[in-house]
């Protein structure tokens, strides 16, 4: 199948971000180039289209690159159910957010809101994500339900806020707040991670490598070796996520449950 | 036909339609994955008598197994989806579950349905159990997977919610008819050693190998199946025999095979190293093409 290639022209200068929900496979998957170049877009107040921003080449494929600075470019793949979308530079925020499967893949950094109340898919951050990947939008009460969030770099505050479920993955370290309110699911940091993490969760699971200071509503359990850990671990690997050798082979570590302010069977692992 | 100059009859082995799970134990060392994988396919010879047919495949090296340690692949057939589910509920709860450092994984790929396994053996948690789900979007075949945590004394039971469950073939099989018993035996050893090679089977009976063939019906109006009369040598003379002159022992190899290709590579292997010097023929087993689907022809598995 045929790739579409979009290249971002810039928006004059201008620091209003452009929102852009329609940058998505589902929309190119039936559509040629000249209908690709109508699709709606905002910019600020002004409505706009695609071909205002963008060079379009290609059409009627859901395997799309778009390349260029997007720092500005909110919700690209927002809501996007197949296909693959190739982000060749930063992205801004809301990429992938309520996603439900294919794949996006950016190269750079991406800003708050990443994955944010997704189900399904995979989006993978070569660079750094900003807050609140895989989170909740304010008033949801949760965050990612499904699919994989991989970031290379570093991310910020509140990653996998009140998740429901999926995996979570940040080589780097995150700051405060790390699976806060998370009712399920898996946030795995292979950095380390700032204060309060994992306040307020019921359920799910919060691996820190470089272990952080612990919640005092956290209880101390046990050294245990979790093979489930094993078993995410290796079908990352498989997957080709570049983790370190060694990483994947069963290990022990030291468990914390809590937060026992909340329903308390949720899980911090730290290495042992 | 004549293999190494063993008489190989011209007759067929009728096998039966059955259902079929893989399971993949794994543990901290070989010896206790085999030591679980063991303890699960105990008596677990005969359907009719054990309610499976049970027995270990392979050995499953570190790099390949989904915790990366080492495991052991262990195939168990039934007749029926209900009592496949009954008998792998059971086994795993009482001989994988309770044994030193395992974990249990559904190892089969293609399954035509399902059986729920951790989704059962969960309860034992008291309500401390809790589950992980590998997401689609990390799996080959785009399935998520649903892993139980069971607490145990040693730390985590892990077990998949559900298992795959295959269209299988059960009773494959060839005899050997050796001039005394220690051909007999050597002979067979021999096969299944080869056979045992050979993925997507199992030779579920003891050693791989089994002594006591069966024929359908009896004198006795309780037993439904008794001792294959024409094949025993001790008894030839005082019944319609189907033993040549000279025969001192016969063994039968049964095979379970996850496919009818899997069954006849098996077969093929066993019978070229089953003909051997002291070995006056080879043989299989049919109930006149009237009960199993599916025939294994000696000379078609020999020449293809």
């Amino acid at each position: 199948m045929n790739e579409v290639r979009l290249t971002f022209r810039g928006t004059g200068g201008s620091r209003i971000p452009l929102d852009a929900d329609s940058l998505s496979p589902d929309q190119f998957r039936d559509r040629d180039q000249a209908e690709i170049e109508k699709l709606p877009l905002h910019h600020g107040n002004a409505a706009g289209v695609v071909g205002d921003f963008f060079t379009v080449r290609g059409g009627r494929s859901d395997q799309v690159a778009i390349e260029g600075d997007l720092a500005l470019v909110k919700g690209i793949g927002t809501a996007m159910t197949g296909g693959v979308l190739r982000v060749e530079g930063n992205a801004g925020m809301h990429v992938g957010a309520q996603m439900s499967g294919g794949r996006i893949e950016v190269s750079g950094n991406a800003d708050d809101w990443a994955g944010a109340e997704m189900t399904g898919g995979l989006l993978w951050i070569k660079g750094n994500a900003g807050n609140r990947a895989g989170g909740a939008y304010r008033g949801s009460r949760h965050g990612m339900r499904g699919g994989v969030v991989f970031v290379e770099g570093n991310a910020g505050h509140e990653v996998g806020g009140y998740m429901r479920r999926g995996l979570i993955v940040v080589k780097g370290d995150v700051q405060d707040f790390a699976g806060a309110r998370m009712s399920s699911g898996t946030v795995l940091v292979f950095g380390s991670a700032g204060i309060r993490t994992g306040g307020g969760m019921k359920r799910g699971t919060i691996v820190v490598y470089r272990p952080p200071v612990i919640l005092p509503t956290f209880k101390r359990t046990a050294v245990f070796t979790p093979l489930f850990l094993a078993v995410q671990l290796n079908a990352l690997r498989r997957f080709g996520f570049p983790l370190a050798d060694g990483f994947e082979r069963p290990r022990p570590f030291l468990r914390y449950h809590g937060d026992l302010a909340e329903l308390g069977r949720g899980e911090i692992l730290v290495p042992a | 036909m004549e293999l190494n100059g063993v008489p190989i009859e011209d007759t067929y082995a009728e096998a039966f339609p059955a259902v079929a799970a893989r399971l993949l134990i794994t543990a901290e060392t070989p010896e206790w994955a085999r030591t679980a994988a063991a303890s699960f396919t105990g008596f677990a010879t005969s359907v009719i008598g054990c309610g499976c047919e049970a027995a270990i495949e392979d050995g499953a090296p570190a790099g390949g197994t989904p915790d990366g340690r080492p495991g052991v692949h262990v195939l168990i057939f039934a007749m029926g989806k209900k009592g496949l589910a009954d008998q792998v509920v059971r086994r795993v709860g009482q001989s994988v579950l309770t044994c030193a450092t395992t974990a249990c994984y559904d190892a089969l790929e293609g399954g035509d349905a399902w059986i729920k396994v951790g989704g059962k053996l969960r309860f034992f948690g008291d309500g401390f159990q809790s589950s992980k789900r590998i997401e689609a979007a990390l799996d080959p075949a785009g399935r998520a997977r649903r892993l139980w945590r069971i607490p145990v004394m040693d730390g985590e039971f892990l077990v998949d919610h559900r298992f795959g469950v295959a269209t299988a073939i059960a009773g494959g099989n060839f005899l050997i008819l050796g001039a005394s018993p220690e051909s007999a035996l050597a002979a067979a050893a021999s096969a299944v050693v080869a056979m045992r090679r050979v993925p997507g089977i199992i030779l579920p009976f003891p050693g791989g190998l089994v002594r006591s063939g069966s024929k359908v019906g009896s004198a006795y109006k309780f037993l439904k199946a008794s001792t294959n009369t024409p094949y025993c040598p001790t008894i030839r003379g005082r019944v319609e025999s189907a033993l040549p002159e000279g025969t001192g022992a016969v063994y039968e190899i049964v095979i379970d095979g996850l496919t009818a290709p899997a069954i006849a590579a098996a077969m093929r292997e066993g019978i070229r190293a089953a003909c051997r010097p002291g070995v006056l023929k080879i043989t299989a087993g049919n109930y006149g093409g009237r009960l199993g689907k599916h025939h294994f022809r000696l000379r078609e598995i020999l020449e293809s």
